[in-house]
C-alpha cells in the first residue's frame, strides 16, 4: 500500500486517543488538584509589585514563588528577593521556553499552594499570610501527602526554586563554579564547520 | 558534510542509498559503517549541531540544549523522568562515557530463544570493533576521585565485588562535567568519533531536522520526510527517497515515528516492552571534603545484586555525582535542613542505584502525535529498589559516612542502616525515578507475533526499514546500553550493506 507524500507532514489519526501528558497528569489526584486550582482566586491584589520586569509571572505568582524559595531552600532573604538572588525572576526567564501546557500547570499549582491552606490544613489564611512555622508545617504536608499529585507538585516546586537559585549562586556551599573561565584547558579537536553546500552525490 | 540548516531556504529533496533517522549511538554507527562502505548516506537529527565550543558546564543552559523537552519529559503519571538526547551525537554527548558490555548470560539467553547471531560469542567481534573505535579502556587508579574512593572503601569493607568500569575517555582532564557535554573533546563518542568519520566518508549530516513521515510503498520503506527548523523560526520541508531507512531515534522516538505514521503493526508490539533501568541517587555526608563534582564521575560498579536473567531483577550500584542545581533538587527535606545539607555540598558523596527492571511500560502517542510513556513499577521491582537503596546506604556508612539521605520525598536521613524506613516503602513518584536508558520498544525476534524486527534488525512487516537503537533489545539489558547499541548497530549496518 502506498503512503502518499504529505506536504505538510501532519499526523494522521493515532492508534490510541490519549490526552496529552501534563505536569500532573489526568490521574484522579492530579485532576482534583488542578480542578481545585482552577476555581481558586487568581487576582493580584495585595501583592507587592516586583522590582524586576516579568515576562511570564504575575506579581502574585512572583511573590509566592520567592516565598516558596525562602522556605524550601532555607534562605529567609529570598522571600523578598533582597537576598541577592531573585529566584522568581530567574525562573520567570526560564519558564517562557516551556510548553503552554506546562506553563498552565505551573500557574495552577502556585494558586493551589497559595490558597489550598484551608482545603489541606484548615488554615483560614492563605500561604503567604501564615507564620513561618505554619508555612513549614503546610509544606511538610505536601512532601508527605498520600496524594501522589501533591508530592509531585512539591518536587516540581523544589526543583524549580533549586534551579532559580543554585544555577548561579554557590556562596557557602564550597563550589567554585565551572572550569570554563577559571581553569585553562584547550579542546582537543577542531569541530567540522557546518556548510551551506551539499555533497556532490546529492 | 554537516549541513547548516539556517542556510536552507527552499524545500530539500534528495536521493540517497540510506536514510538514518537519529544521530546517537546507533545512528552514528550505521552512518559511518555504510558511508565507509561507499554508500550515500543522509543522517537526520532533530537537535542542533552542538560542539565542545557550545558546552558551558552550566546545568540551566546545557540540560535544555542537550535533552528533549527541556530535560523534563516524564512518564504519564510523572513518576519517572525519561531523558533522551536531542543534539547531534544524541545521548552519547551527555553520557558518563561508560562502555560496558551486557552480561553474557543475557545475550546467550537471547540466542537460545531464536535470536540467531545475538549470543555473546557471535557478538564479540562487533563489540570489539566498537571498543577499538572508541579506545575503550579500564579506569585507572589515578583517575579515582574522592567520591569514587569512598565507594570502593565501603564496598571493600562489606566484602562486595567492586569492579573498575570500562570507559571511552581519552586524555581526560578530570573536570567532571561529562553529563553536560565535554568542553574539551575528551570523550570518544558519536559526536567526536563516528559522525566525523561518517562525514569524511561522504555522509550528509542534517541537524535541526524533525522527521515526521516514513513513506512505505508496496510494503517497502522508500522515503522519509519532515521539516528543517531554522533559528529564525522558518520551517523548510524536506524529503529524501532512499533504498533503506534506518530508525535510530531512540526507544521513545523510534516507536513514536512508527505509530505516528501508522506503519504496519499487526501484533501490536510497537511501543511495548519498554524497560527503563530507572535509577535513584543516595547521598551521603562525610566529615572530610569530597568535592565529588571534580574528576571522573563513575569509576566502579557493584553488580553482584543483578540477576543475570532476561526476565530482569536486581540492581547495580555505582558512584555518581550531581552538580549544584540537581543536588539541591535531590537534597533531603526543606528549609533549615535543606540549607545545612547544601552548605556541606563539598562533603557529599553520591551513589546511584540502577534497577534491572522486570516492569514493562509502553510508548504511545497522543492526539497530536507526541510520545506518551506509560510505566509503573511492579511490586517485585519496588522491593528491589528498596533493597538497592538500603545496600547503597550500607555501603556509604561502611565507607565512613556520618549521614545518608534516601531519596524519598519526605526527609529520610539515616545514621544507622538498621533504622526503620518509611512505612509506605516505594510508591508512585516516591522516590522520584530518572531514566537515561529506555530500551525494548521495537524489539527484535524470530517470531513476528512477539517482535517488531527480525534478528538482523529489519522490520518484519516493512522491507527496507531497519531499527538500530536501544528499541531493539528484547529484554532488559542489565547494563548501560550505549556500547550494546553500537555493537548491534554495527551488525544492522552489515545487513543493510548486504541487502542493498
Amino acid at each position: 500500500m502506498s503512503r502518499g507524500h504529505r506536504e505538510d507532514f501532519t499526523v494522521s489519526a493515532p492508534r490510541v486517543k490519549v490526552t496529552r501528558r501534563v505536569f500532573l497528569r489526568t490521574t484522579f489526584g492530579g485532576a482534583v488538584l488542578l480542578g481545585v486550582g482552577a476555581v481558586l482566586p487568581s487576582g493580584c491584589t495585595r501583592y507587592p509589585k516586583p522590582e524586576s520586569k516579568l515576562v511570564f509571572f504575575t506579581a502574585k505568582e512572583y511573590a509566592i514563588l520567592n516565598l516558596l524559595a525562602a522556605r524550601i531552600l532555607g534562605i529567609a532573604a529570598l522571600a523578598t528577593a533582597e537576598g541577592g538572588v531573585d529566584v522568581a525572576a530567574n525562573v520567570d526567564r526560564l519558564v517562557v521556553t516551556w510548553s503552554a501546557d506546562l506553563k498552565r500547570q505551573l500557574r495552577l499549582v502556585l494558586r493551589v499552594v497559595e490558597h489550598g491552606t484551608y482545603l489541606f490544613d484548615l488554615q483560614r489564611k492563605r500561604f503567604s499570610k501564615l507564620t513561618e512555622e505554619q508555612q513549614n508545617r503546610y509544606l511538610a504536608g505536601w512532601a508527605s501527602s498520600t496524594l501522589g499529585a501533591r508530592r509531585v507538585a512539591y518536587l516540581g516546586m523544589k526543583a524549580l526554586v533549586a534551579t532559580g537559585y543554585y544555577a548561579q549562586d554557590w556562596d557557602g556551599i564550597g563550589y567554585g563554579g565551572p572550569w570554563l573561565g577559571r581553569v585553562e584547558v584547550q579542546p582537543r579537536l577542531e569541530p567540522e564547520p557546518a556548510s551551506s553546500t551539499l555533497p556532490s552525490w546529492t | 558534510m554537516i549541513l547548516d540548516p539556517n542556510t536552507v531556504s527552499r524545500e530539500l529533496r534528495l536521493r540517497a542509498d540510506v536514510c538514518v533517522v537519529g544521530s546517537g549511538a546507533g545512528g552514528a554507527v550505521v552512518a559511518r559503517e555504510l558511508a565507509e562502505a561507499g554508500l550515500h548516506v543522509v543522517v537526520f537529527e532533530e537537535g542542533r549541531y552542538n560542539t565542545s565550543r557550545d558546552f558551558d558546564q552550566r546545568e540551566v543552559e546545557m540540560y535544555p540544549r542537550l535533552y528533549r523537552e527541556q530535560a523534563s519529559p516524564a512518564t504519564a503519571d510523572f513518576s519517572v523522568l525519561v531523558l533522551q538526547g536531542r543534539t547531534l551525537g544524541g545521548s552519547t554527548v551527555p553520557s558518563f562515557c561508560i562502555a560496558a558490555r551486557p552480561p553474557a548470560a543475557i545475550l546467550d539467553a537471547w540466542q537460545q530463544t531464536g535470536l540467531a547471531g545475538a549470543g555473546s560469542a557471535v557478538m564479540a567481534p562487533y563489540f570489539e570493533r566498537v571498543e577499538k573505535a572508541l579506545e575503550v579502556k579500564l579506569t585507572l587508579d589515578a583517575e579515582v576521585n574522592a567520591n569514587n574512593a569512598r565507594f570502593r572503601t565501603g564496598a571493600e569493607a562489606l566484602g562486595l565485588r567492586c569492579k573498575p568500569v570500562w570507559h571511552s575517555r581519552v586524555e581526560c582532564v578530570g573536570c567532571g562535567y561529562c553529563s553536560l557535554g565535554c568542553a574539551y573533546d575528551r570523550k570518544n563518542d558519536a559526536l567526536t568519533r563516528y559522525l566525523p568519520a561518517a562525514s569524511r566518508a561522504g555522509a550528509l549530516l542534517v541537524p535541526q531536522c524533525a522527521v515526521q513521515m516514513i513513506e512505505v510503498k508496496n510494503g517497502r520503506a522508500v522515503a522519509v520526510g519532515g521539516n528543517l527548523w531554522r533559528e529564525d523560526g522558518r520551517r523548510i520541508p524536506m524529503r529524501v527517497s532512499a533504498r533503506a531507512v534506518v530508525l535510530a531515534a531512540g526507544a521513545v522516538g523510534s516507536p513514536r515515528l512508527w505509530l505516528r505514521n501508522r506503519l504496519p503493526d499487526t501484533n501490536r508490539n510497537v511501543g511495548r516492552h519498554l524497560h527503563l533501568h530507572p535509577q535513584v541517587v543516595v547521598q551521603a555526608l562525610f566529615e572530610q571534603r569530597i568535592e565529588g563534582w571534580n574528576g571522573v564521575p563513575q569509576c566502579f560498579v557493584v553488580d553482584q545484586y543483578v540477576r543475570d536473567e532476561p526476565s530482569g531483577g536486581g540492581f547495580w550500584l555505582a558512584p555518581s555525582f550531581a552538580h549544584p542545581v540537581t543536588a539541591a533538587a535531590l537534597a533531603p527535606g526543606f528549609g533549615d535542613e535543606h540549607r545545612r545539607w547544601m552548605e556541606r555540598y563539598d562533603r557529599l558523596a553520591m551513589t546511584t542505584v540502577f534497577l534491572h527492571d522486570r516492569s514493562e511500560g509502553r510508548v504511545d502517542i497522543d492526539t497530536e502525535g507526541r510520545a506518551v510513556v506509560d510505566y509503573h513499577l511492579i511490586d517485585d521491582d519496588r522491593a528491589d529498589l528498596l533493597e538497592g537503596m538500603q545496600r547503597a546506604a550500607e555501603l556509604l556508612l561502611a565507607a565512613g559516612a556520618v549521614e545518608v539521605a534516601l531519596p524519598f520525598t519526605e526527609r529520610t536521613v539515616l545514621t544507622d542502616v538498621r533504622q526503620p524506613l518509611p512505612a509506605h516503602g516505594v510508591r508512585a513518584s516516591d522516590p522520584f525515578l530518572v531514566s537515561y536508558q529506555p530500551h525494548g520498544t521495537l524489539r527484535m525476534g524470530k517470531d513476528a507475533r512477539t517482535s517488531v524486527v527480525d534478528p538482523t534488525g529489519e522490520a518484519h512487516e516493512v522491507k527496507g526499514l531497519y531499527v538500530a537503537d536501544a528499541s531493539l533489545f528484547p529484554t532488559a539489558l542489565a547494563a548501560p546500553p550505549q556500547l550494546s547499541v553500537m555493537a548491534f548497530a554495527t551488525r544492522v549496518a552489515e545487513k543493510v550493506r548486504a541487502t542493498i
